[in-house]
């Protein structure tokens, strides 16, 4: 069954030549995929900018205490470490966090996350970022979950390197920067949903794919067109209302 | 001091200069013969801010008189624009009267990068070579990074400097509130923007602060009471 879904996702995360590719959005599904796939709560991408620095690109809830926590990570945390020397990193209690990296294990202990693993996307020589998995309860990863995840992150990174060289010609700072300026609009998106809406960040982060998806846009695309008001909103107000409505 | 340190001091220093901050861009883009920068707000609404040089000037000039050219299609694509060689075929098709043009008053490569903050579109810096080739990876790095100072210089030049240090890359929370406000006055989020940075200006508080009490909803722009 895992194996099945692990298939499909390796293939899917290969696949990035396609017209529409939108690198917030493979790596939304990828923090998503990891979710399911393995024994975590909550994953986030990060991806190095070219001075070395991590910039969070996407995680598996939009909740904004994980987007906290993912941040204040990007400057000291485990990532960092991960993403230095290009091996995975371990923190099997968060509470021995502390004194280490005391910003953090306060915003972990409040999402409930005891155990972080960080995995490094990385081929060959080359770390281009970090995907940061949290679970719940305390303890180690077991070996077949890491196996699975640095799969996945392998694909991812392959995937990423592929579509910067073939398809769009662009070096890494121009795809990078591109995608951290469509994380900007999908905040500014995700803010004008919510005020008109009334919904929290995550629910309005799911509105807006639920409609890229639907409509097959770009979700770069679909959050400009929320952010400049020219988005059908009577359609977007139907997929708030699905998206909300308990399952 | 980080790149990005050294690049905003320079800038910050030049704004006064002759030719504002565009001597400070231009001193941390080795290998460019010019730098120019223009507002914009849209397609039509343009304003010159500076220029290193005379050929930088007419450029944005020329682009603004014939209405094609590297910088309205970055500020359009909301992409950099990287013509290498505008006698090359394909530009000339894309650009007829800008490319001849340009390349008589002595550039023969231009480079153009949007200057936003996700939706948020400030401007375009455009740079110029007289020699035609590429911009190299490193040259492209380097010009996004001069492009980040030149938004935080110009972002904290509307507020007269009084917003201090370097403040991009905002959290979160400072566009999801920029996007709230959007929703509250139903106004662009070029506009959107400077109002919650003119809140928090004139609050004498942070504009992470401020966006933090929008995004809880301890904070509304409109006067109308919440439904």
């Amino acid at each position: 069954m895992r194996d099945d879904r692990l298939a499909e996702a390796l293939v899917e995360f290969a696949d990035t030549l396609v017209d529409d590719f939108d690198v917030i959005d493979f790596l939304h599904r990828l923090a998503a995929r990891c979710v399911e796939l393995l024994d975590v709560d909550a994953v986030g991408l990060m991806l190095a900018d070219q001075y070395g620095q991590l910039r969070v690109l996407a995680a598996s809830s939009e909740q904004a205490r994980l987007m906290d926590l993912l941040q204040v990570q990007t400057d000291a945390g485990p990532c960092v470490l991960c993403y230095r020397d290009g091996e995975a990193v371990s923190v099997e209690d968060v509470a021995l966090l502390d004194r280490r990296w005391p910003a953090m294990s306060p915003l972990a202990a409040e999402l409930g996350l005891h155990a972080v693993f960080a995995l490094p996307m990385r081929l060959r020589d080359e770390v281009i970022g970090v995907a940061n998995l949290f679970r719940a309860r305390p303890g180690p990863l077991a070996e077949e979950d890491r196996r699975i995840g640095q799969a996945l992150a392998d694909v991812a990174t392959i995937g990423l390197l592929q579509e910067r060289a073939l398809r769009r010609r662009q070096v890494l700072a121009e795809q990078l920067q591109s995608a951290l300026n469509t994380r900007v609009v999908i905040e500014q998106a995700k803010g004008v949903l919510a005020e008109r809406f009334r919904l929290d960040m995550d629910v309005a982060f799911r509105a807006l794919r639920t409609f890229a998806r639907s409509r097959r846009e770009r979700l770069s695309d679909v959050a400009i067109d929320v952010v400049r008001g020219t988005v059908d909103m009577a359609v977007m107000h139907e997929i708030v209302q699905d998206v909300n409505s308990p399952a | 001091m980080s790149d990005l340190s050294r690049i905003l001091a320079s800038l910050r220093e030049t704004r006064r200069s002759r030719n504002g901050i565009c001597d400070g861009c231009l001193e941390h883009l080795p290998g460019m013969a010019g730098v120019g920068l223009t507002a914009m707000t849209g397609s039509s609404v343009r304003e010159p801010i500076c220029a290193s040089d005379p050929v930088s000037a007419r450029l944005e000039r020329l682009q603004y008189d014939v209405g094609e050219g590297p910088s309205l299609d970055a500020f359009d694509g909301n992409d950099p624009v990287l013509a290498g060689d505008l006698s090359a075929g394909a530009f000339r098709r894309r650009w007829p009267v800008f490319s001849t043009a340009a390349v008589e008053i002595g550039a023969r490569a231009v480079f153009a990068f949007p200057l936003q903050v996700g939706a948020v579109r400030i401007g375009v810096l455009e740079t110029y070579r007289p020699e035609p080739g590429p911009l190299s990876e490193r040259e492209t790095a380097r010009s996004l990074l001069v492009c980040h100072a030149a938004i935080v210089v110009l972002l904290d030049g509307q507020m007269d400097g009084a917003l201090g240090a370097g403040v991009l890359p905002y959290r979160a929370e400072v566009h999801q509130a920029t996007g709230m406000i959007v929703a509250q006055l139903d106004v662009s989020a070029e506009e959107a923007f400077v109002r919650l940075r003119a809140r928090a200006y004139a609050d004498n508080r942070t504009v992470e602060d401020v966006a933090r009490d929008v995004v809880d909803r301890r904070v509304r722009f409109d006067d109308e009471p919440v439904v």
